[in-house]
């Protein structure tokens, strides 16, 4: 797979396994899902995954390293609603919980991912879309 | 209720049987005295579809009450999803919602 390939692969695995939080809704940064490609109007709250870096790990090698960020998104008037703090508590979790179910292979996908780990976390706020949300940022290997 | 509100009311019915328009909150329905002239569009961003919307919608104080409409609440008139984005007394016993987008672009995480 090339770059964009890889790219995309992860952020829907990561959906994938997002979407398994209770209530939640998960969009990947290009939109639509696997065989139907089909957009979906976005309202908050959401859930948001985007691949911001993608490098190979060797030249030649067929591993990458990524840098992807997961962001839990609510309306800026919801924002300190405790279903948002909740929700943003159980994203980190689930996140934590990636981490240790190492490695994952996706055959729908045909990707594996050998190890996430989230580095870094902070807030976002956008006051003229009225939205805020929480980012993560997690290192993740795929081959 | 004050006596320009009471005055004012058998105008407002006289107003919602010509204009009246019902809208959902949450799935249930109930009727505007009038509803403005909707704006909406589409448009494609990351993750999906954004559709812009905005219009006004004028209400009497029961059924704002009775909606449980306040600020940022979403509602849907003519099919397009709403978020109520001011709410004005016009002093009459009637309230002016303004509103906007129920969805928000999407942010560019970079």
């Amino acid at each position: 797979m090339n770059s964009d390939e890889i790219k995309r692969a992860t952020e829907l695995w990561f959906c994938a396994q997002l979407r398994e939080l209770p209530g939640t809704t998960w969009y990947a940064s290009k939109g639509g899902e696997v065989g139907t490609g089909e957009a979906a109007a976005i309202v908050p709250p959401y859930g948001f995954v985007q691949v911001t870096d993608a490098r190979s790990a060797l030249p030649g090698s067929t591993a990458w390293l990524l840098t992807v960020k997961v962001a839990w998104l609510s309306h800026i008037g919801d924002t300190t609603s405790p279903e948002h703090s909740l929700l943003v508590r159980h994203v980190q979790a689930a996140l934590a919980a990636l981490s240790t179910t190492k490695p994952a292979v996706d055959g729908q996908l045909g990707l594996a991912v050998s190890g996430t780990e989230t580095v870094a976390s902070e807030d976002f706020t956008d006051e003229e879309e009225q939205i805020h949300g929480d980012v993560f940022t997690v290192a993740v290997g795929v081959g | 209720m004050n006596r320009f509100a009471a005055a004012m009311q058998p105008a407002h019915a006289a107003m919602k049987s010509i204009m009246g328009e019902n809208f959902t909150v949450d799935g249930k329905e109930f009727e505007a005295i009038d509803i403005g002239e909707i704006k909406k569009g589409e448009r494609v961003m990351a993750g999906g579809l954004y559709r812009p919307g905005s219009l006004t919608i004028l209400v009497s104080a029961a059924v704002l009450a009775a909606a449980g409409l306040k600020l940022h609440a979403l509602l849907t008139a003519r099919d397009v999803p709403l978020r109520v984005a001011e709410i004005e007394d016009e002093g009459d016993g009637t309230h002016l919602l303004t509103c906007g987008p129920a969805g928000a672009k999407t942010p560019n995480l970079r």
